[in-house]
């Protein structure tokens, strides 16, 4: 694999806008770009994930999605190549940007990924007539409502491990605390102190208010190309390996690195309880040996392994993992700042623990 | 038409297929029903057109013991039915029959609120909403 992320953008993360998404969508397309150092007209592969995934999204094309077709039209994009993964991830996307690459389908690819609050909507509700398919046997129970299969998860986690909310204001501490360091992020100035985060109001027990991503106005983007294409100037970061499914053993097996070579994760946090599930699942801890090793400060910067360095999704806001991929790029192109932590393989998780994928992104003098 | 704008609101009302026409119909006699595969024996899930294990398409509908034991438990603070209030006590229950096959139900009693992972369970079915029969859970020893 001879594929780097060239550069990455990000328009202005807002709780509510007056802008439609395809204004954000904009902005952090040129300024991705703008990093990568490429032109609009050499942009010539596209991959996106539009999908809008709160239980009530009107999935209204141009309102809380943004697809391909729209995008490319609205850029003036000449592409040969272009994708829109349906109900897949940031870390699907740089798959898919690979494989095009890769094969010498394009030069240089757009991948964006943007996100959508539309005003007036109740987005927390699975509330309708009726059902289809499977939300036959989910919705009429309110399942799909708050991250519900998340929070029933948690629950049993928590009882089979000994877990308390202490444990999850773990997370959302570090999130709070890394975010202050993330200009960008909705929580930056806001730190959380263990008594407002216990006061916030139950949303789906174990998790509270602050146990939730909150969603956001914005859109992030990266270009992607082949290492020897890299234009003047741009930093590039280089992908090593990724997989699907909630199967990390391909990634492994493709970057020939293993979990301890590890020197960040972002792992996905659209609720504090999933960051749980890959610190085990990869084998970083041993079962039920995640909220000891954020207890005992291991997730810290600085620490055994850093996670979330630019806040999560719990502190920069929901993104749905392309925040977490743009860390990971800042970390591998050694860009991060403040946030820098010892550049290296880096790992990126996005998605629920039954569907996750992941990226390792390296440092391309590595 | 007139006489349900009347009543309260109902939840949201399953449309099924042939796959899932089995288990409403079921639900509608109080039994749990799902199907199993004629040739190799597994039990399929509620949506599944054909065996997950090897495809086979002979899939006979069977009532299920309703025995479960309790994998996931929320309460859930925000309000996605009409007509309720206060918070909902959801429960993921995997049956004994096959613990692969997660089934969600309302706790209306309480009666998991102490209980842990593993509590054994007894599925059964709410009294009709707008027609339709609801998955609820019963205690092991089956009372509501």
């Amino acid at each position: 694999m001879n594929v780097v992320i060239a550069g990455f953008g990000s328009s202005t993360l807002e709780k509510r806008s007056d802008r439609g998404i395809a204004a954000f969508a904009l902005d952090a397309a040129l300024a991705a770009l703008a990093d990568a150092g490429v032109a609009r007209d050499d942009i010539d592969g596209y991959v996106g994930a539009p999908f809008a995934t709160n239980a009530g999204s009107p999935h209204a094309e141009g309102g809380d999605e943004i697809s391909l077709k729209t995008l490319s039209s609205l850029m003036g994009l000449r592409l040969s190549w272009g994708a829109d993964l349906y109900r897949r991830y940031p870390t699907d996307m740089v798959a898919s940007a690979a494989h095009a690459l890769q094969a010498g389908t394009c030069r240089f690819v757009l991948g964006l990924r943007a996100m959508y609050v539309a005003p007036g909507l109740d987005y927390a509700t699975g509330a309708t007539r009726q059902v289809f398919g499977a939300d036959q046997f989910t919705k009429p129970y309110g399942h799909t409502t708050a991250g519900a299969r998340f929070a029933a998860r948690a629950w049993a986690y928590m009882a089979r491990h000994g877990a308390t909310r202490d444990d999850l204001f773990a997370i959302v501490d570090l999130s709070r605390r890394n975010a202050a360091r993330n200009p960008q992020a909705i929580w930056r100035d806001k730190p959380l102190g263990r008594e407002d985060y216990l006061r916030g109001r139950m949303i789906a027990e174990p998790h509270g208010l602050y146990d939730c991503d909150l969603p956001v106005c914005g859109a992030q983007a990266f270009v992607m190309c082949r290492a020897g294409d890299l234009p003047q100037g741009a930093t590039p970061a280089r992908v090593t390996g990724f997989s699907g499914f909630a199967r990390p053993e391909a990634l492994w097996s493709m970057s020939g690195r293993r979990v301890t070579d590890l020197k960040t994760a972002q792992l996905y946090d659209g609720f504090s309880s999933m960051v749980w599930e890959w610190l085990d699942g990869l084998g970083i801890t041993a079962p039920g040996g995640a909220p000891a090793f954020l207890r005992d400060g291991h997730a810290e910067p600085g620490g055994r392994l850093p996670l979330n360095t630019f806040g999560g999704a719990l502190g920069e806001g929901r993104l749905h993992g392309m925040g977490h991929l743009r860390e990971a790029y800042l970390q591998a192109a050694g860009r991060a700042g403040r946030r820098q932590q010892a550049e290296g393989p880096t790992l990126v998780q996005v998605g629920p623990y039954d569907d996750s994928s992941f990226v390792l992104l390296e440092p391309a003098t590595a | 038409m007139t006489q349900s704008m009347t009543q309260a609101p109902a939840r949201p009302q399953p449309v099924p297929t042939a796959e899932t026409r089995p288990f409403w119909a079921g639900a509608a006699e109080g039994a749990l029903v799902l199907r199993r595969c004629g040739a190799c024996g597994r039990l399929a899930p509620p949506l599944a057109p054909r065996c997950p294990e090897c495809l086979g398409d002979s899939l006979q509908p069977e009532t299920l013991s309703g025995r479960a034991t309790l994998k996931g438990r929320t309460r859930l603070h925000l309000q996605p039915l009409p007509g309720r209030s206060g918070p909902l006590v959801i429960v993921e229950a995997a049956l004994v029959e096959d613990p692969r096959i997660v089934l969600v139900a309302l706790d209306e009693s309480g009666c998991t609120a102490e209980a842990p992972p593993g509590t054994p369970l007894r599925l059964g079915f709410a009294a009709p909403d707008d027609g339709t029969r609801f998955l609820i859970v019963l205690s092991a020893e089956g009372q509501p």
